[in-house]
């Protein structure tokens, strides 16, 4: 009863703190909004071919690679009059890749073997994507130039590709289409988790031990037991709150892009999932904050320890991320690392496949960690030298 | 009724080694009478206070809040009492009504009960004229008066005052003098901590000097003048911790 007076009190001056309201609701929305929105910006400009621009020195526009490539979507050739000024196009940007054919590239075409340079700046994405795009047409017209040579030769065409491959996507409908997403989205929630109760975290204990506010606190019948759990309770709420903010920034998104993904598409168990794997992590984050902001004098000091403590989220978060890349994402181990398994787990859940396993695993080891911070908790409240020292 | 006996309290400080913050303190606070916890600052008064409403454990010795064990009853001692202190500790973000309600409701007072209580504290402090602002927009003043009502809402038998005074205008500072003097008036015990001799003269029926920790003399403020010798409470209290011998060795 009294934490819960507690708890009301903590929610109500939370959310009358601007530094709350902007660092935990309105910074994950719109920090992933913007993010989603760069990395849609991003994928047009590759999936529509705005990277495709190609200058082709003169004569070499009816060259058949040239034609070749205004056959493939998005790809767009434009001429430049000489090589020096093919060049001031891709140093400008006009164009990002050049294409010198010389003067007798078609007889030596006719002649079964001719070569052609292509300028193109390595250090740059778009320009490597278009060199890639020509490589696909000359490839489209070898084909062809072989394919001609087999029938005149009353040969199978099917010589040329002896062996095929038959691509068969398992991804359940939920993650196609959705690589960026399902490498982002679970960070976001990781990270939000963390950074929406580190908001008000300091002010929450450090700071009323500096204001003189706990004292008077102290001084009410209310046990110490009751006061830590209303504020505890209230901390989980705002990181909870937070996490799924960055949810709701993806879901705002794509409500931009006037299209659907996968979040829609999520059923009862992924979200059940999500909450399995979502709550223990936050009862073990609100635990770690709340210890760190019991034992710190005062709120200058709270903040010196959360920022190192904010370390130890973020590798893990940001692993978790990059983890497709490295083949351990199937790991035994991993079910047990705090945070990474989270990380890893909402991936599975969003992909439609969660990993009851993981998120059992993951599920015990945060509650277990969360808990032993709750007990250091209460025997810190119960300690003069700790909440005395100012 | 505050009882205390060889009350103690030791602080471990990693640098100075231990502290005797409190050294075998005892004196009596009754009903309908203000006793004076004098000394200077350090001395000792405010962590007396602090054992006395259950806020620190204290070393050894005895203490009875209204007849409550501070060791074994501190939940009742806490629900007995009223700490008014120099420190105002309001939350800057609720206003001084929000502030009252959720106290009152730590004390377990609920409904048209909590209702009659702010409305009681309201009348008695003059609180209406700023009561539903944020407590970060109220003056000094008025963040004490609000801080007073906080501490009386529960109607407590038996007040601390832990130097309320401090940093106060005189106007404020008198309309708490005035405040003390009603509770004396009600029947109340109260507990006065200060280093302020001209309050003390004014306030206190009993006196209790503290000086480092211990207690170096207590009776009405006519007897400490009358045990010194001087016809003043400040030379007395002056005498009683040894400032004088002090100066001359300086």
């Amino acid at each position: 009863m009294s934490a819960r007076i507690v708890f009301n009190k903590e929610i109500r001056e939370m959310l009358r703190d601007r530094r709350v309201t902007v660092g935990a609701f309105v910074m994950p929305i719109l920090m992933i909004v913007l993010m989603l929105q760069m990395f849609g910006l991003i994928e047009r400009g590759v999936t529509q071919g705005r990277a495709s621009k190609i200058a082709v020195v003169r004569g070499g526009e009816k060259s058949a690679i040239a034609e070749g490539l205004k056959k493939l979507p998005g790809s767009e050739i434009l001429v430049a009059s000489d090589v020096a000024a093919g060049k001031e196009m891709l140093a400008n940007g006009k164009a990002r890749l050049l294409l010198d054919f010389g003067v007798d590239f078609n007889q030596q075409f006719e002649g079964g073997k001719a070569k052609f340079s292509a300028y193109y700046n390595s250090s740059e994405p778009l320009s490597a994507i278009a060199l890639r795009t020509v490589q696909v047409a000359v490839d489209g017209v070898n084909k062809e130039s072989a394919k001609q040579a087999l029938r005149s030769n009353d040969l199978p065409e099917a010589i040329l590709d002896p062996i095929e491959v038959a691509p068969v996507d398992t991804a359940k409908p939920q993650a196609a289409g959705s690589e960026m997403l399902l490498s982002l989205l679970p960070y976001m929630i990781v990270l939000w988790a963390f950074y929406g109760g580190f908001s008000t975290v300091s002010d929450m204990m450090a700071g009323e031990k500096e204001r003189g506010t706990l004292e008077t606190l102290l001084l009410s019948p209310v046990s110490r037991k009751d006061i830590a759990t209303g504020k505890l309770l209230a901390l989980g709420l705002i990181c909870l709150l937070s996490s799924l903010s960055a949810v709701v920034g993806v879901m705002l998104s794509t409500l931009m892009g006037k299209q659907s993904t996968m979040l829609f598409r999520l059923d009862l168990t992924g979200i059940f999932a999500i909450l399995a794997m979502v709550l223990p992590l936050v009862a073990m984050f609100s635990g770690i904050l709340f210890a760190v902001s019991t034992w710190a004098r005062n709120m200058r000091e709270a903040q010196t320890y959360l920022t190192s403590v904010s370390f130890v989220v973020l590798i893990p978060a940001l692993f978790s991320n990059l983890i497709g890349f490295t083949g351990v994402d199937k790991a035994i181990w991993l079910k047990f690392v705090p945070i990474l398994s989270t990380g890893v787990g909402l991936r599975g859940a969003f992909l439609g496949t969660p990993d009851w396993t993981l998120i059992l695993a993951s599920g015990a080891i945060h509650l277990a960690l969360g808990a032993i911070c709750w007990v250091l908790i209460y025997r810190m409240m119960m300690r003069d030298r700790v909440l005395a020292r100012i | 009724m505050v009882s205390v006996q060889e009350l103690s309290k030791t602080f471990h400080d990693p640098k100075r080694g231990e502290i005797k913050a409190v050294d075998r303190v005892s004196f009596e606070a009754k009903p309908g009478r203000i006793l004076g916890l004098l000394g200077v600052n350090g001395a000792g008064k405010t962590t007396t206070l602090r054992m006395l409403s259950t806020v620190i454990s204290p070393g050894s010795g005895q203490a009875t809040v209204g007849g409550f064990d501070i060791r074994t009853q501190s939940t009742q001692v806490r629900a007995s009492i009223g700490f008014v202190s120099g420190s105002t500790a309001l939350y800057g973000r609720l206003t001084g009504r929000e502030c009252l309600d959720y106290f009152g409701r730590l004390y377990g007072l609920e409904g048209a009960v909590l209702s009659a209580a702010i409305q009681r504290v309201n009348d008695q402090l003059n609180l209406s004229v700023f009561l539903n602002q944020l407590c970060d927009k109220l003056s000094t003043g008025q963040k004490q008066r609000v801080s007073i009502a906080r501490a009386i809402l529960h109607d407590p038998p038996i007040l601390f005052f832990d130097e309320p005074t401090a940093g106060l205008d005189v106007l404020s500072s008198q309309a708490i003098m005035e405040f003390i003097e009603s509770c004396r008036e009600q029947g109340k015990t109260v507990i006065f901590s200060t280093h302020i001799m001209s309050e003390v003269e004014r306030l206190c029926d009993d006196v209790v000097v503290i000086h480092d920790g211990r207690v170096c003399a207590q009776g009405s403020p006519a007897e400490l003048q009358s045990q010194s010798g001087t016809n003043s409470l400040e030379k007395a209290f002056l005498n009683v911790v040894g400032y004088q011998s002090e100066a001359v060795t300086l």
